[in-house]
């Protein structure tokens, strides 16, 4: 494990927070991989927690983390100076070596690995729009953060913000030649429907993170995959969800 | 300078006679083990395909993931849910079978050189324990062990567990015993009738106990209403285990003078130094691996220093310590 300093914790929006940990070294993360974070040293929660990079510069390790149950809840409670244990990166990120114009589809928490692609694909020079989807206008984040990568559009359930709908309902009108995506399995699915060859990022409780418990399954055409080892990237065609 | 030198030299020189006075080797049938601790099957897959490489590579010795006659796709997930200070797992012995498993082996035998292995098979009958045992014995000579899972459903007494009935067991250690030369172990079920079965097995030619295996257990999403497994039951493991194993190797030594395999629950080196005191020669790090992937260094130290510090000269010296008296 990596000893990590802990150099800010910031609440974003109602249900989020940032956490910024140094790392002493670049581990040059590729988006899409998620270190696993560990809560404490009392066996309790026992699970340490997988989260994908929101973001890294040089030592920093950046993570957009939901406050969802015991885990996330006291990881929200760390301070500055405070040392976190994490193991990573983990597990195979996105591929985007040689594309040129790109489609991103984020829905809710999913967004965090996409601000990382994004900003990477900016990067590299390639065209980008980005697809949000929030359940309400309350949980919607990061909106002009995207906006500062390529072009945004934002979907929510009820309609209380910007376009009412979902992510698939985005309506394509021009040519991609990469399809990246990260949310719910619901969104998955319909983006599995629309771009058989996109790239989704899938989400599972990981025991070991490590590939070796065979616990995070997702069926797939060649049987059981593990998500943290051979994913948590997927082709949309590899897997059935 | 030279005062630097020497604080180098005399730290490398006290170093060096802490190391010898705090021996971890331990012998396994013929072959002496770096440190008594040694992965329980299932817990690390087959070792050479996870992100643990350098980690598992320091342990005593590595049990592969239990082989079974045909390829197993294994249960429905989710396998994993977490309990308090634990978790329940039913992967279902996913496993590619062994025709498949004996072709992985050079590279397994590779990945892990100097740290012996032990193999591990489950059958659905007697004669497949016997058939597994048999197609084992090509690769005989690069393990230490086999190890008889006897936690599967016998298919032929109505999908009752091999290790909760004596008889079953028996029968199943005697038939391997024909075939299988090398030590032989058996892992116990937390349930199984630890008396009956420690003096039955030892007559039937097992020279290693593995105590015990995961407890059964379930946990239910009150949001979904239903269980929180694909199975719906699962085996508990993890610190919670820890009182129940310790439990079970104790009874276990009051009846068998056979090495035995702590394995439950240890996520500390004084947890391992009380599954040695309630009478286990060798101690399983299992899930408390994955809280904290710096456990085995954690115990291997820990262990060390409780040797020193209580003037004892190995491991041999804690085991069994508690029955003294008792």
């Amino acid at each position: 494990m990596i000893d990590t300093t802990v150099v800010s914790v910031k609440r974003v929006g109602n249900f989020h927070f940032l956490i910024d940990l140094d790392a002493k070294v670049n581990l040059n993360p590729i988006p899409g991989q998620f270190f696993m974070l560990k809560i404490n040293d009392l066996n309790d929660p026992f699970f340490m927690r997988p989260f994908s990079v929101f973001d890294a510069d040089k030592n920093i390790l950046r993570f957009l983390i939901e406050i969802k149950g015991n885990g996330t809840k006291t990881l929200s409670r760390s301070t500055a100076g405070d040392i976190l244990k994490v193991r990573g990166p983990l597990g195979n990120g996105f591929q985007f070596d040689n594309v040129k114009k790109a489609l991103l589809y984020a829905g809710g928490t999913g967004i965090a690995p996409m601000f990382y692609l994004a900003k990477n694909l900016k990067k590299n020079g390639v065209e980008i729009d980005v697809i949000l989807g929030f359940r309400n206008k309350d949980r919607v984040i990061y909106e002009d953060s995207f906006a500062e990568l390529g072009e945004v559009f934002v979907y929510t359930d009820d309609g209380s913000y910007r376009e009412k709908g979902n992510v698939a309902d985005f309506v394509l009108k021009k040519e991609y030649d990469g399809v990246f995506a990260c949310g719910p399995v619901p969104m998955l699915k319909a983006i599995q429907r629309r771009h058989k060859n996109a790239q989704i990022s899938l989400e599972s409780v990981f025991a070991c993170g490590a590939g070796a418990c065979m616990g995070c399954v997702v069926k797939s055409v060649s049987g059981y995959a593990r998500v943290c080892k051979d994913g948590p990237v997927f082709s949309a065609k590899d897997v059935i969800i | 300078m030279g005062l630097l030198s020497f604080i180098f030299i005399a730290n490398f020189f006290c170093f060096f006679i802490w190391c010898a006075m705090s021996n971890l080797r331990i012998k396994l049938d013929k072959k002496f083990l770096e440190n008594p601790f040694i992965a329980p099957s299932g817990v690390f897959g087959l070792g050479y395909d996870v992100s643990f490489d350098y980690e598992i590579k320091k342990l005593g010795a590595f049990t592969m993931k239990t082989a079974t006659t045909k390829k197993r796709d294994g249960n429905v997930p989710p396998r994993t849910v977490e309990t308090p200070a634990g978790m329940l797992n039913s992967i279902g012995l996913q496993n590619p079978g062994i025709d498949e498993y004996l072709k992985l082996f050079p590279t397994i035998k590779k990945f892990f050189s100097k740290c012996p292995l032990i193999f591990s098979i489950s059958g659905e009958t007697v004669d497949d324990f016997e058939y597994l045992a048999k197609r084992v014995t090509e690769i005989e000579s690069d393990l230490i062990a086999l190890e008889l899972n006897l936690s599967c459903p016998n298919l032929r007494s109505g999908g009752v567990t091999f290790s909760s009935s004596v008889k079953d067991s028996i029968e199943v250690c005697k038939k391997v015993r024909k075939v299988w030369g090398k030590s032989l172990i058996a892992k116990l079920s937390p349930l199984s009738d630890f008396k009956e079965m420690g003096i039955s097995l030892e007559s039937e030619g097992v020279n290693i106990f593995c105590a015990i295996n995961t407890l059964p257990g379930m946990r239910f999403d009150i949001y979904k209403r239903k269980p929180s497994l694909g199975n719906f039951h699962g085996g508990l493991s993890g610190p919670a285990l820890l009182p129940v194993s310790l439990k079970c190797v104790w009874d276990l030594r009051k009846v068998t003078k056979l090495p035995i395999i702590g394995v439950g629950g240890v996520y500390s080196a004084e947890s391992a130094i009380e599954m040695f005191m309630a009478g286990a020669n060798y101690v399983g790090i299992g899930s408390a691996y994955y809280n904290n992937p710096d456990l085995l260094d954690e115990v291997i130290g820990g262990v060390k220093k409780f040797l020193i510090e209580n003037d004892l000269k190995g491991i041999d010296e804690i085991v069994s310590l508690a029955h003294k008296d008792a």
